[in-house]
């Protein structure tokens, strides 16, 4: 018998030598009786002790991806429900306030935010684009707006908007909104670009587009309209402008003088030589002064 | 012919590792020592102790702790480094036994941790797997057996004699082996646990029994 046929035949279980080592395992001795309880007592312990399979979940698994899932529903729909709103607040436009916000307006304002919000939404691009090109039409447009308020000052017509003159392009921007569209929403708007100084927004870098000929004779005709009540915050603010310092003051005047608004231009003079009766008043404005006089 | 009983007729009426009550050395009635008492396959028992049934590793236990016994008596000196070895191979089963998965077969999960953890004691002292026990007593591996008063006296020394041929064969032959006889391990499932393949096995399996077989006929 070869080496092979040896192996095969062991292999294939028709050994004599596997026969007999076999013999040897018929032997029931095992390991002694303190090995087999500490061994069984190991595992009587791996139960007893430590928690089964069944125990240690006691949450169950789909607990933690089923809250994240309805986290990530919930928080969708809420913004998706409130996205009009979050879109309303994001295309806020200080601008648009014309300057009427009082409390007369209050409940205007309410009633209107209950109209449905695509119907302002749908007219907001619109009238953000003509409060802009309102805001940063040339300095004629402000020089009107400011002779309607000069004018109004003298006759007690005193109002907020009349010691804001900068504000006065705003004002009328507003109610050209409110001719452009019947939605009055940016009634209710008040905003930072209220208290900006006039010089900085007359340097307002944004694109001006032309108004339609029916604004542009409104605009142009601001004497006939009455001033509007304004926000006490707007009146507050604006006139410090230009009179909070000599120069902007004198500035403003030269600027008058130079747009033709000469009467405006020597109302203001009137009012800067009061209050600063020994400043030196500068060569153009001193020539205009005397060509004024009688 | 040395030896007394064929294999299959050993294996006729008893099955291996089956243990008769009335000798059991644990004295235990708790531990099942009667693989073929329990249809539940291996695999199914190491599950169902991994989710709390103390049962299913009485169950495994006996089926494994001869076996096991018996490769460690094989592999080491003293018989008590068995005992130890055998302890730590179930405790390493029951930390284990989240762990796991019935991919593979249980017999070879465990064979493995029961391999390994001998690989590891040599290791631990610097040593490899014991070469043969050129001055082992064999009688102290045997002691079980000579205990029985039915084994006849031929058969025992045959088996005295086999056990010593097994002891000293070299160390990587008596390891397949004892792999192939205790463990009952295919070629491949044996290549795989010793990290060899199976043609090597073979190679190893054949040095030993042509060991083994010339061992006895110089003996007769």
């Amino acid at each position: 018998m070869s080496d092979d046929d040896i192996l095969d035949s062991y292999l294939s279980g028709d050994s004599d030598i596997s026969a007999l080592y076999q013999e040897s395992t018929q032997n029931p001795k095992g390991p002694s009786a303190d090995t087999d309880q500490a061994v069984l007592a190991a595992a009587k312990r791996s139960i007893g002790t430590g928690p089964s399979v069944k125990n240690r979940r006691l949450r169950p698994s789909w607990l933690i991806p089923a809250s994240a899932a309805a986290t990530i529903v919930l928080s969708t729909s809420i913004y998706l429900t409130n996205q009009p709103l979050l879109d309303s607040a994001s295309d806020f436009d200080p601008s648009g306030y014309n300057g009427s916000y009082d409390q007369a307006d209050n409940s205007a304002a309410e009633s209107e935010s209950l109209q449905p919000l695509h119907s302002k939404q749908a007219n907001q691009p619109e009238l953000q684009q003509q409060q802009r090109s309102l805001l940063t039409k040339p300095q004629s447009m402000k020089a009107e707006a400011l002779t309607e308020q000069t004018r109004a000052r003298p006759e007690k017509k005193k109002t907020a908007l009349a010691d804001a003159p900068a504000l006065a392009p705003q004002m009328s921007a507003s109610e050209a909104n409110e001719e452009a569209s019947s939605d009055s929403l940016s009634n209710s708007r008040i905003g930072a670009e209220q208290i900006v100084p006039a010089d900085t927004m007359s340097a307002d870098p944004l694109p001006t587009e032309p108004l339609s000929a029916a604004k542009e004779a409104h605009l142009a005709e601001p004497k006939q309209r009455a001033p509007q009540p304004t926000a006490p915050q707007a009146l507050t603010s604006v006139p410090q402008n230009y009179r909070s310092t000599i120069p902007h003051w004198l500035a403003e005047i030269e600027r008058l003088i130079d747009q033709g608004e000469l009467t405006i231009a020597l109302d203001e003079l009137e009012t800067f030589q009061r209050e600063h009766p020994n400043h030196p008043l500068p060569e153009q404005i001193r020539a205009f002064q005397q060509s004024q006089q009688p | 012919m040395y030896a007394t009983t064929t294999k299959a007729g050993a294996i006729v009426g008893t099955t291996k590792g089956a243990v008769d009550a009335t000798d059991n050395p644990i004295g235990n009635a708790n531990v099942s020592t009667d693989e073929g008492s329990d249809n539940s396959t291996d695999e199914n028992l190491m599950l169902a102790y991994a989710g709390g049934s103390y049962s299913a590793f009485e169950t495994l236990y006996g089926r494994y702790r001869g076996p096991v016994l018996r490769f460690y008596r094989r592999q080491t000196q003293p018989p008590a480094l068995a005992e130890e070895l055998l302890h730590e191979a179930f405790i390493r089963l029951i930390k284990a036994r989240k762990q796991y998965q019935p991919t593979a077969r249980f017999r070879v999960y465990f064979w493995r941790i029961v391999r390994n953890l001998l690989v590891d004691h040599y290791r631990s002292q610097s040593r490899t797997l014991p070469e043969p026990f050129g001055e082992a007593d064999p009688e102290l591996t045997l002691a079980d057996h000579i205990d029985q008063p039915e084994v006849h006296a031929e058969q025992n020394q045959q088996l005295t004699r086999l056990l010593a041929l097994v002891q000293q064969l070299p160390a990587d032959q008596r390891d397949a082996f004892l792999l192939k006889e205790e463990a009952e391990l295919s070629l491949a499932e044996i290549a795989e646990l010793t990290d060899c393949g199976t043609e090597t096995v073979k190679s190893r399996l054949r040095y030993a029994i042509i060991k083994l077989r010339s061992g006895m006929e110089e003996r007769q």
